[in-house]
């Protein structure tokens, strides 16, 4: 409805010739045998739904959508200035802005991932030197490695 | 004819008087509507707090039911809004027919992001954050694979979690979770179209995505209803004090909007909705491809009918991109949050869906 014509007054006069149309077929199956307030509640229902498909074609037409993207356009210029203020308002007082506080943040984040990485690398070293224990561990208790921890004994007492 | 004397003038005047007497009774009932709205509580399952990191928390839910299956189960909420939508009051509780069932049943709370969290990306939320949670959550339950239940957003975290440690999940729950944008017909995609909608504008200005934003634009999806219809629902049905409660309960929630980090509202905008990657397969975590073919875990997909949020479109089609053979879809007579705390949900669907878990977990 709305993405086919620009006319707001061919808009409005559609809306209400729906929402009219629909009303006047709430009562139309059996007008006398309901009550005055079921009629009435059925012909708001008919209303509200008219209303409702209307808004939704409204908003999902051409004309809608290019409004949107302007007032949030426009919202986010004024935003941005009033941020910029800020920045300079607070800096002229000798305090610190947002910009500031996230530049702090990013420093203790970048912080925060050195530290990381260099305990990730202090464990993979512990891993690495417990498994070699294991490993040498292991050895003297088979056998063979039984034999060479005395070999390499004597060898030593030697 | 003798009915025709409804429309006569005589009873427009009755009924005129009645609406007035009726008007009257219910303005008197304001003191106990306000005494209502006060004491509503939400949150009806008892839950502990087990783990914490940064902002987020991971909620354990006590029962004294006794445990029947030892795989956990984890429940995944958006980053939009709150997790306890799920557990909102007795009788309207998803948390409470898992529990009731006999799961250990976690719930994952994203908490609320300030100004220093609008640096936290897809990869920060889904490797980092969801993946600590679910090795918590095996920690705890002692079990290499548990049940992941994903609500919304969180569903389509849940996928791609899924997609990159499939080792690690036993069952997914997929509860209105969109995956595939490619269809454009519904209000919500057109809005975020890229010609309309400039997301790193938005999320350089503001750092964060705001709260007020984003719930103005929920209910602006539904003018009538969100604006109009709700309120003339709540005068006509004023008088009743178990709708008040309901009301009241669900008011809370729907006001209880939080912001999303900005990166990942950056990121989940322009990669998911706008690109529509994650069913193409082509999303990057990291220097990860998330490639919902290596799900193959058993998969419940489940979509409401008339939800304006996440329409059926936007799910249905999950389950022919996965690996899994053991998947099913299930779409319900519902709104979006209607899968939650709906009483044809409650009645029909949650009953459904706890069975179907039970048959695929490891029972104790």
């Amino acid at each position: 409805m709305f993405g086919q014509t620009d006319n707001p007054t061919d808009q409005f006069s559609k809306f209400w010739s729906d929402a009219m149309s629909r009303m006047a077929g709430t009562s139309a199956p059996n007008p006398f045998q309901n009550s005055n307030e079921d009629v009435v509640k059925q012909m708001r229902q008919a209303f509200f739904d008219s209303w409702a498909k209307s808004c939704e074609e409204f908003m999902g037409s051409e004309t809608f959508l290019k409004a949107m993207k302007k007032s949030m356009d426009d919202g986010l210029v004024f935003k941005q200035q009033v941020n910029e203020f800020m920045t300079k308002a607070l800096h002229g007082a000798s305090m610190p802005s947002r910009q500031d506080m996230n530049s702090v943040l990013e420093a203790l984040r970048s912080m925060e991932s050195r530290v990381l990485e260099s305990v990730e690398e202090v464990t993979r070293r512990v891993v690495a030197v417990e498994q070699r224990v294991a490993s040498v561990e292991s050895a003297k208790g088979s056998p063979s490695g039984q034999q060479r921890a005395s070999a390499s004994g004597k060898g030593k007492a030697g | 004819m003798a009915t025709m004397s409804n429309f006569s003038w005589m009873n427009q005047f009755v009924d005129m008087r009645k609406e007035w007497e009726t008007f009257m009774r219910r303005l008197s009932l304001t003191p106990n509507v306000l005494e209502v709205a006060k004491k509503v509580r939400v949150g009806a399952t008892p839950a502990e707090a087990v783990f914490k990191l940064d902002k987020l928390q991971l909620l354990q839910y006590k029962t004294d039911t006794q445990q029947q299956f030892s795989t956990p189960t984890l429940v995944v909420f958006a980053l939009i809004n709150r997790p306890y939508i799920l557990d909102l009051k007795p009788g309207k509780s998803v948390v409470a027919h898992f529990v009731n069932q006999g799961f250990d049943t976690y719930n994952l709370d994203w908490g609320i992001p300030t100004d220093s969290d609008s640096h936290l990306g897809m990869e920060d939320y889904v490797e980092r954050y969801y993946d600590t949670v679910v090795e918590k959550v095996r920690e705890r339950s002692g079990c290499d694979k548990i049940n992941i239940l994903g609500y919304c957003m969180g569903g389509s975290m849940s996928a791609m979690y899924a997609s990159l440690y499939p080792e690690k999940i036993k069952n997914l729950i997929m509860l209105a979770a969109p995956v595939d944008w490619s269809s454009r017909d519904h209000l919500l995609a057109k809005w975020l179209d890229k010609e309309y909608f400039d997301v790193d504008k938005l999320i350089d200005v503001h750092g964060n995505a705001p709260a007020d934003l984003l719930q103005s634009s929920f209910e602006l999806l539904k003018p009538v209803s969100n604006y109009v219809e709700k309120y003339v629902k709540f005068y006509e049905k004023m008088e009743d004090e178990k709708f008040l409660e309901d009301f009241f309960a669900m008011e809370a929630w729907l006001n209880d909007n939080i912001p999303v980090a900005g990166e990942m509202f950056r990121e989940f905008v322009k990669y998911c909705m706008q690109e529509n990657r994650l069913i193409k397969g082509e999303l990057k975590i990291g220097d990860r491809l998330v490639d919902l073919k290596k799900i193959t875990c058993p998969v419940l997909n489940i979509t409401a009918e008339n939800d304006h949020l996440v329409p059926c479109g936007l799910s249905r089609p999950f389950n022919d991109a996965i690996g899994s053979t053991d998947h099913k879809w299930v779409n319900l007579k519902a709104g979006h949050i209607g899968l939650a705390v709906g009483s044809r949900a409650h009645r029909e669907l949650w009953p459904e869906a706890t069975s179907w878990l039970a048959e695929r977990s490891d029972k104790l």
